[in-house]
């Protein structure tokens, strides 16, 4: 085991040398330049050569990205809009991001299950088609009109705060209140986050579900006379939780990768909102750093799935 | 069965938690402090003044830092850190090394001449040597009178001519490694042939200014090892010294500024602030190693000099009337800064400043937190605290604002009228300092002709963009100035709409349907042309399609292309390569429009339409020379007059910006002798935060309403 998560490790290396070469020819090719973007008539055309100059970006390609490999050894990389090391940007953002991610899951699996089973359960009753519909309703419907759509209702309909990560102003009301207060502004942000998570992932439970309900060990444990709960929950049910992992394998990077819509909507100081303006700025070192967190964790979700494979069902093992 | 159990209990449990903090946080929402919140879409970057180009960072710096200098309320020119400051000049008399009278002789016998009578009328407030061979004359304004007093009173063999001798390194890294071994190495070369260096200046672009006494020829002389290795070198034959006669004159005059400091002014964190601290300013916005934008405005200074802890005395090259504009930069601490890289200091996230608000904490893309600064020289303010709330959606914003979370706002036009209605709230409005246009580029045989220009404008309905797309937050613009500054002329009127007109203008300019395809054409093309603008701005989006429209009336074909703004900027705008955009200036308080008219900007500078107007050209230079407003008010009527005749641009119209409060909520505390007055929160011609310092929270009024 030990051995073929180092073999996976080590071949990862020249992925993660193909994708940072990729995406830092992406990146600098694309139209646009981080300084392009003064038009003051106060700042004449030769401040922003001295920045280029300042920036190594008059420098060819190749030695732009040494630069950018020497400076990723040293841990030097500082974006070029503040200055600042990149990756104490990613880290002061990165709290927020996870918590919303991490209570999002926990609502996306702690109703996505249940749902499903209960449809598989109860296949083609009236609350298995009530849930299919809501399932397609979820899926296709548009975060960012349903995320509008309930804060007009609940910042104008009952003049609640609601944006941003806790209430304004808000201070001296004792650590207990302040938490309910956090708790409260994670409430609608998370709930939209997980309601495509819901949908999909309940369909894919039922489906599951369902499947396991076909095989013969099931018709043998019912056959033998093991209560009905007994069977699904104990027998069915934990086989039918094994195509979840794969899943959870490819939420790890969306964990940290953060949501644009969601968190420029909310307020939410994550590290989507960082990488969308980065973009927008051609903040390089921003934009590169991120791409290359979220490909290491690309990489280390499908890694962590494969083990868990390993671990959860007996008959995958390593060779 | 315990798993089913946990497993349908589990959304329940998540829900109750849900429903537990919100009973947990709603007693609470109204528990608010003595503060106002303000908000912007974007996060700050550096809370530098130095170094800041955003527009939330340069809020923010206006809270902490002081300039020398500042505008008021009603937009003069006012004390800030200096208490007060001179504009003289300077007048340099340098003596031949032979002439027999020395500097003290010079200066005494100079002011023995003086009568008290002349000493008045020419207001020469000082005589003085300054080195062994050169005299120095202080003087309140300059005028040829002085000069040719000067001249009566000495024989005319003292004095010596002046030569400039400007090293271009920037073609010639191959000669010489850097500016300075360069000047040095034309020093010894002067100093050889017996000629004396008057001053040095290393400027960021890689040229070398030296001033020297001497004959232009004999300089030449001097200097010959050194031009003829300039061009020698390469293929570029480009001499690495250009020499020119300063004047044929023998004195030349500089203004000089002198700002005396308020005294007992303190950082924040306690030391003392004193003229070690502008100079430290001036010298990391000079270094080119800075990341700053505002290095073209000191450029013009020849030396700053500190002779005592509160006083700061400037002298500039030539006369320059923005100068004075530019010391309202905040002055950042010496003693902090000192030893830090300026680009990357820590400082730059936990400023520290002289100003009313002193920073507190920044937490990333969501709050910038300040806290009243209660040793404040002009008094503390009287709020306790300040929020700068980062919210990166406009409508959502509006939402905030109208529950409380956000104090002030200011919405887009196609918000205003649910502000304006609603009796919740207080709305201002003041015009804006610039104006959108459409820039047609002038290189193009299509818009040479000014009949062309104007009749496009005679086609474009301003009125009616101001109406539909402003919802009538704005008026039609008719020139470089917004109406309601003093440089712009009273008497212009915009060209009126009127498609019949720009029909028979173009017909005088060759353009008729002759095929009947209903487009004009002239030589067998038809009118067409690209109107590119900028994706994102919506109203500069809606207003190139509302001026499609109005142009097709008239027989026009134009295509609209949308570029993201960076791209727009680098590969269209920059390049030269369009023909017509949709574009706005955002202008600053002084009137110098060097940049944006003057014809020597048109390659690389942001003349980018390529207009070209000697006269124009001539007043511009006039009015950036010229401190005196009376004198140059004419000055820039005429430009104003000018551009508008020759319409470069179709200028669209100036914008109007409409902060809004909640109605009672804020107002003014100020303490005079033994009163305190309160009023009205108004705007002023500077904003309507200019007051904010004795802004105060109204008390005992519910935060939160639920109707």
């Amino acid at each position: 085991m030990f051995q073929f998560i180092l073999r996976r490790l080590i071949q990862s290396i020249p992925v993660l040398f193909g994708i940072s070469v990729l995406s830092f020819a992406m990146i600098h090719l694309a139209p646009g330049s981080p300084l392009g973007v003064l038009m003051d008539p106060k700042v004449p055309p030769k401040v922003v050569e001295q920045w280029e100059r300042n920036f190594n970006l008059d420098k060819s390609l190749p030695a732009q990205y040494g630069l950018w490999l020497k400076n990723l050894a040293t841990g030097d990389l500082r974006s070029f809009k503040d200055g600042r090391p990149v990756i104490d940007k990613i880290m002061e953002r990165l709290p927020a991001t996870l918590i919303l991610n991490l209570v999002a899951t926990i609502i996306i699996f702690s109703i996505a299950i249940p749902l499903g089973v209960y449809s598989a359960t109860h296949r083609y009753s009236l609350a298995d088609h009530t849930t299919t519909l809501f399932a397609f309703v979820g899926i296709s419907m548009p975060s960012f009109w349903l995320a509008y759509m309930l804060i007009l209702l609940i910042v104008q309909g009952l003049g609640l705060p609601i944006l941003g990560s806790r209430t304004f102003g808000l201070t001296e009301v004792g650590a207990v209140a302040g938490l309910a207060d956090r708790l409260w502004h994670l409430f609608l942000p998370s709930v939209i986050l997980s309601v495509a998570g819901i949908a999909s992932l309940s369909r894919y439970m039922r489906g599951s579900m369902l499947e396991v309900t076909r095989q013969d060990y099931i018709t043998t444990a019912l056959a033998k006379g093991l209560p009905d709960d007994e069977v699904r929950y104990r027998h069915g049910l934990r086989n039918a939780l094994m195509p979840i992992i794969t899943i959870f394998g490819f939420l790890i990077p969306t964990l940290i990768g953060g949501s644009v819509i969601i968190e420029s909507i909310f307020a939410w100081p994550g590290i989507g909102r960082l990488a969308y303006q980065s973009v927008l700025s051609r903040d390089y070192p921003t934009i590169m750093t991120i791409n290359m967190i979220t490909a290491i964790l690309v990489i280390l979700g499908n890694l962590m799935a494969d083990v868990l494979y390993g671990v959860v069902d007996p008959r995958v093992k390593v060779k | 069965m315990a798993i089913k159990r946990v497993l349908f209990l589990l959304p329940v449990a998540v829900a109750l938690l849900f429903v537990a903090a919100f009973l947990g946080a709603l007693p609470n929402f109204d528990k608010k402090v003595n503060q106002l919140v303000l908000s912007s879409i974007g996060d700050a970057e550096k809370l530098n003044p130095i170094l800041s180009v955003d527009s939330a960072s340069s809020d923010i710096n206006g809270f902490i830092f002081n300039g020398l200098v500042k505008f008021n309320e009603n937009l003069e020119m006012v004390a800030d850190l200096a208490e007060r400051w001179t504009v003289r000049q300077v007048s340099r008399i340098y003596l031949r090394p032979q002439a027999a009278l020395s500097a003290q002789e010079t200066a005494r016998r100079l002011n023995a001449a003086l009568e008290p009578k002349t000493r008045e009328d020419l207001q020469i407030t000082e005589i003085r040597p300054v080195s062994e061979r050169e005299v120095e004359v202080l003087l309140d304004t300059a005028g040829t009178a002085v000069e040719e007093f000067l001249v009566a009173a000495l024989p005319k063999e003292v004095f010596v001519p002046l030569t400039r001798a400007d090293l271009d390194l920037s073609s010639e890294q191959k000669v010489f490694k850097g500016p300075k071994e360069l000047s040095e190495k034309v020093r010894q070369e002067l100093s050889k042939a017996g000629l004396s260096v008057v001053e040095t200046k290393v400027k960021p672009w890689g040229t070398v200014s030296l001033r020297t006494v001497g004959e232009e020829e004999t300089v030449r002389l001097a200097l010959r090892p050194i031009l003829e290795a300039g061009e020698g070198e390469g293929e570029e034959k480009t001499p690495a010294v250009h020499l020119s006669s300063i004047e044929s004159f023998p004195i030349e005059h500089r203004p000089v500024i002198t700002f005396s400091l308020r005294p007992n002014v303190r950082w924040h964190d306690g030391e003392p602030f004193t003229s070690k601290d502008v100079e430290f300013t001036f010298l990391k916005v000079m270094d080119p190693g800075t990341n700053t934008v505002r290095r073209p405005m000191f450029e013009l200074v020849d030396r700053l000099e500190t002779p005592d802890p509160h006083t700061v005395r400037v002298t500039y090259w030539k006369p320059f009337a923005p100068s004075l504009e530019s010391w309202a930069i905040g002055v950042i601490p010496e003693h902090l800064f000192r030893d830090q890289d300026i680009n990357t200091s820590s400082l730059n996230r936990n400023p520290v400043g002289t100003g009313p608000f002193k920073f507190k904490v920044w937490e990333a893309d969501e709050v910038i937190t300040l806290v009243a600064n209660p040793d404040y020289f002009e008094g503390a303010p009287n709020l306790r605290q300040l929020s700068y709330r980062i919210i990166p959606e406009p409508p959502l914003k509006e939402l905030e604002f109208f529950i409380e979370g956000v104090d002030l706002d200011t919405p887009q036009p196609h918000q205003y009228h649910r502000y304006i209605t609603d009796e919740r709230f207080k709305v201002y409005e003041r015009l804006g300092n610039g104006y959108t246009y459409i820039g047609y580029n002038l290189r193009l045989p299509l818009f040479q002709d000014v009949r062309v220009r104007q009749a496009l404008t005679h086609a474009i309905d301003r009125e009616a963009i101001v109406k539909f797309l402003l919802f009538d937050l704005g008026v039609p613009s008719t020139g470089p100035f917004p109406p309601q500054f003093w440089y712009s002329p009273p008497d212009v009127k915009p060209l009126p709409y009127d498609p019949e007109k720009a029909g028979r203008l173009l017909d005088e300019a060759g353009w008729r349907d002759t095929d009947g395809d209903g487009l004009l054409d002239k030589d067998g093309e038809p009118f067409r042309f690209t109107l590119m603008t900028n994706n994102g701005n919506n109203l500069r989006i809606n207003t190139a399609v509302l001026v499609q429209r109005q142009l097709e009336e008239i027989g026009i074909d134009v295509k609209i292309e949308l570029f993201e703004w960076s791209v727009f900027i680098r590969d269209k705008v920059n390049p030269r390569n369009f023909e017509a955009v949709v574009l706005g200036w955002g202008l600053g308080l002084d009137p110098d429009v060097y940049e944006i008219w003057h014809s020597s900007q048109t390659e690389k500078g942001f003349n980018f339409v390529g207009y070209r107007n000697p006269e124009v050209d001539r007043l511009i230079e006039a009015g950036r020379t010229t401190f005196d407003r009376e004198e140059r008010t004419p000055i820039y009527w005429k430009i104003h007059e000018l551009i508008h005749e020759d319409q470069p641009y179709t200028f669209l119209y100036v914008g109007k910006g409409t902060p809004a409060l909640h109605e009672g909520k804020f107002r003014l505390k100020r303490s005079t002798d033994r009163q305190e007055v309160v009023e009205d929160i108004t705007m002023t011609e500077n904003g309507l935060l200019y007051f904010f310092k004795d802004w105060f929270r109204v008390r005992g009024r519910a935060v939160f309403t639920s109707s």
